[in-house]
């Protein structure tokens, strides 16, 4: 199996480890984030930027919240590129790094 | 609506697992209602509730954080009410933009809770 690509460890030091806690966040997280990286991946393909970076702005939290490293700052640069309405190659690239290892984090957290 | 004695805080975000956050964050210390857009709130607000302090998120559907801190800041009921806005928005701009409004502070997510609860706490102190 790969290796985790998320990690808990805030929602853990949050709630002093309440696994219904972390459960009821992971159910959250899977209820809601995979239609916002549909719409993401939409607005790019329409190139709706304005959405774009709205949808990037919305996402940025979560990512951050569940430890998503190796994207953390790629959805920042997506905010920002998308709100400055450059719908180019490195905004195509950071948005394909975005898409893998967000549906590698749904994955993981499916089975978790 | 009846209050149970201790603070009653309004986290007002449109990201459910925000609210589900903040609710972990603050429900040891103060009762916590969550509304999902400024529209609701200011609906909540005007059907007689009055909290004492007000957690808002900016980017929200329908009415928008800069909206609903100008709408409570203009009224006279709600004038008063502390405000922190809570928002993923890093910009200097946006942070004098809303305290120019009334925000009475600004945090960016992602957020310490334990600095939230602390601003929090300083708030309600200094109007209680």
């Amino acid at each position: 199996m790969a290796d985790r690509v998320y990690d808990l460890i805030q929602l853990e030091e949050l709630s002093g480890g309440d696994q219904d806690f972390i459960n009821m966040m992971v159910d959250t997280f899977l209820e809601h984030t995979p239609g916002q990286l549909e719409e993401l991946i939409k607005a790019q393909a329409s190139n709706d930027m304005v959405t774009f970076g709205a949808i990037s702005h919305k996402i940025k939290p979560n990512i951050d919240m569940f430890g998503i490293k190796k994207i953390i700052q790629d959805i920042r640069d997506l905010e920002q590129l998308g709100k400055a309405g450059q719908n180019n190659s490195e905004l195509q690239t950071k948005l394909a790094n975005v898409k893998a290892e967000l549906t590698i984090a749904f994955e993981q957290l499916r089975q978790r | 609506m009846e209050k149970k004695g201790r603070g009653e805080i309004l986290v007002i975000d449109d990201q459910p697992i925000m609210l589900k956050l903040l609710e972990q964050i603050l429900k040891d210390r103060y009762d916590v209602v969550s509304l999902e857009n400024g529209r609701e709130a200011l609906e909540w607000m005007y059907s007689g509730n009055i909290p004492d302090l007000v957690v808002a998120d900016l980017n929200m559907p329908e009415i928008d954080g800069f909206e609903y801190i100008q709408k409570i800041r203009e009224s006279g009921f709600f004038y008063d009410v502390p405000l922190i806005v809570l928002s993923g928005e890093e910009s200097s701009t946006e942070r004098i933009k809303c305290l120019k409004l009334g925000a009475n502070d600004y945090l960016i997510k992602p957020f310490n809770p334990e600095e939230l609860r602390l601003r929090i706490d300083n708030l309600i102190r200094l109007k209680g």
